[in-house]
């Protein structure tokens, strides 16, 4: 495969990638800033499909289409006007100073770049905690989500558990009928069996007065024969 | 010092998962000490129905013993008992009740077990979620250590296994993910476990050539290789691989190797290779632009350690942590959560070989420092020494 060769029609514009140390971290933060801005990109070409490139690959387009121009700045183009003149001389004037000026200014150069590269890193994990943030958030509303299902099923139980309560207090109130129903048939009982065994005394009593009798009679028969 | 293996499925004709997982790591420990596998007499992983003939058998030098599924499994019956426990309250019972629908359910593995702890100095359970791990682990907890192969999936929430992921002597993870996942699911900190994973055999030739002119390729080409599955994010890789074919014009190819379940699409540039041999396979990945995995659960993607092993690049679904992470701390890949990282991931990777090239080379170093079987065999004997030296 020819290392040169493009693949495919389009192609990702040049990125810095420091291909001795690649860092998919750093690579992927901006696919995905790329990405992020994408949308962004279709909304302005109002074309959908031929504005698909992304700004991670400014130069690429479909073959359809042609690429977008960069915004162009001539750095070489003179100035106009009496101004410009001067400045022109001025420019003239000071280019033995230039190396000078280039070597105080690379301190703030660099604290520049040094700054940029924090602020660009503060980026990176300000984005990956946002969305840790929109991760965890969508897990939290999963969770009341879930929470208010529960909470609607407990109540549903809470329901059921109330009727039961009342089906309950209804049959504790069916025992204590029978139950003063069962003293009652006792009482009663009790009484029949007195009144049973008096009557059962009575009936003694004049079976013993019949034999009684009896013996009367079959005495005074025996007086009256002789 | 004797080690028993314990896995739901054992054999040569079962090449993924956890099971080929198993077997490696069985086959290479096989040359420091005495190992046998213990599993049941399934094959198919959908019903577990009875398949090898219970009883011994030697493969590659290892003592199998398989022991029969009492009862296969009713997808539909597990179908609503899973729905059950995922969607409504429930008891530690219909959890339990779950499980033994799940499978593969041995009982005579589990009596084998507990009759035979003595025999054995070590029980290596493969597979959190099955009968034989879960049952296994209550039988021999002083003795097992359990390689959980975990992903991120809704039944590892459930009571009974977190329950579970106490109870074993030591851990063997997969990645930094999974051992994250277990411990704050489980709070079982206190049980001492390493990240291991797997090597991978890697033939000693391979030609990119000799694929293409097997099958008539020419240009450039990115590849996936797995099962063919809703799950394993097939229908998102079809959908943005189409759009982005569309939207860039790109001559890249995207050919399929694996068993299939889903219908492919239709597209000239779409090519469905069907499953081919270890040679082939490597062939092919040997001559891939990018290896493309789309998954959302992997524990450790063994094709994306095979692609690193080539020194290929990885693209890889970041909704997959597992494989996010793999990709961070190996500089080895990029990965994408929606269409437009897809594209600009796959269009950064396509114009730069130095970036590929970049990204394979870090690969193969992260392979080689982490995964290759002399690290894996040496952790795993360390972990066993450390519990030695613990009793």
């Amino acid at each position: 495969m020819d290392s040169q060769k493009p693949i495919g029609a389009t192609q990702a514009a040049s990125v810095e990638i420091d291909y001795d140390r690649v860092n998919v971290a750093e690579i992927m933060a901006r696919i995905q800033k790329a990405a992020a801005e994408a949308p962004a990109e279709l909304s302005a070409a109002n074309e959908p499909r031929e504005a698909a490139t992304s700004s991670f690959s400014p130069a690429s387009a479909s073959p359809q289409t042609a690429p977008p121009e960069p915004p162009q700045t001539d750095w070489n183009s003179e100035p106009q006007g009496a101004k410009q003149t001067i400045k022109k001389i001025l420019r003239k004037l000071m280019r033995p100073f230039f190396p000078v000026i280039r070597l105080l200014a690379l301190p703030i150069h660099e604290e520049l770049r040094a700054t940029i590269k924090s602020l660009h890193e503060t980026n990176i994990r300000l984005d990956n905690l946002y969305r840790l943030l929109q991760m965890q958030a969508v897990e939290f509303d999963r969770k009341i989500d879930l929470a208010g299902e529960r909470m609607d099923q407990e109540e549903l139980r809470l329901d059921r558990l109330e009727g039961r309560l009342k089906d309950l207090d209804k049959s504790m109130e069916y025992i204590r009928l029978l139950h003063n129903l069962d003293h009652n048939l006792v009482v009663e009982l009790t009484k029949l069996k007195v009144e049973t065994d008096t009557l059962k005394s009575k009936v003694r009593i004049l079976e013993k007065d019949q034999e009684l009798t009896q013996r009367r009679e079959r005495a005074l028969e025996e007086q009256a024969l002789k | 010092m004797t080690i028993a293996f314990v896995v739901q499925r054992y054999g040569l004709e079962i090449n993924g998962g956890a099971e080929l997982h198993c077997r490696w790591v069985a086959e290479h420990m096989r040359t420091h000490m005495p190992v046998e596998v213990l599993t049941s007499c399934a094959y198919d992983y959908i019903t577990w129905r009875n398949h090898y003939p219970e009883g011994e058998e030697l493969i590659n030098g290892i003592r199998v013993r398989r022991f029969p599924v009492s009862r296969p499994r009713s997808p539909e019956k597990f179908g609503r008992l899973q729905n059950r426990i995922l969607e409504h309250e429930h008891k530690e019972q219909d959890e339990l009740a779950w499980l033994d629908e799940e499978g593969p359910t041995s009982p005579k593995l589990i009596h084998f077990i507990r009759k035979n702890q003595a025999a054995y100095d070590y029980f290596i359970f493969f597979s959190y979620r099955y009968y034989h791990s879960y049952w296994g682990i209550h039988a021999v907890p002083e003795k097992s250590i359990l390689v959980p192969t975990a992903e991120h999936d809704p039944v590892i929430h459930l009571k009974i296994f977190r329950d579970l992921f106490r109870m074993p002597r030591a851990f063997v993870y997969n990645s930094e993910e999974e051992r994250v996942m277990i411990q704050s699911l489980s709070r079982n900190e206190h049980v001492p476990g390493l990240v291991v994973g797997v090597g991978t055999e890697v033939p000693s030739s391979y030609a990119a050539d000799r694929f293409r002119q097997k099958h008539g390729v020419d240009g450039p080409y990115l590849i996936y290789i797995g099962r063919i599955d809703q799950n394993k994010g097939c229908p998102h890789l079809f959908d943005h691989f189409l759009r982005f074919k569309r939207e860039t014009g790109s001559a890249v190819k995207l050919f399929l190797i694996g068993s299939t379940v889903l219908k492919i699409p239709a597209h000239p540039d779409v090519r469905y290779l069907g499953f081919l041999s270890e040679e082939d396979k490597f062939d092919a990945l040997s001559g891939a632009e990018v290896l493309v995995m789309p998954s959302f659960y992997e524990s450790l993607s063994m094709v994306t350690l095979e692609a690193w092993a080539l020194g290929r690049p990885v693209l890889a679904n970041a909704k997959c942590e597992v494989l996010k992470g793999q990709c961070l701390r190996s500089n080895g890949g990029l990965y994408y959560e929606n269409y437009a990282e897809f594209k600009e991931a796959l269009r950064l990777l396509l114009s730069s070989e130095r970036l590929r090239a970049a990204l394979g080379d870090n690969g193969r170093a992260y392979y080689n420092a982490n995964y290759t079987w002399d690290i894996v065999e040496h952790k795993y004997l360390k972990i066993m020494n450390d519990l030695g030296a613990a009793r």
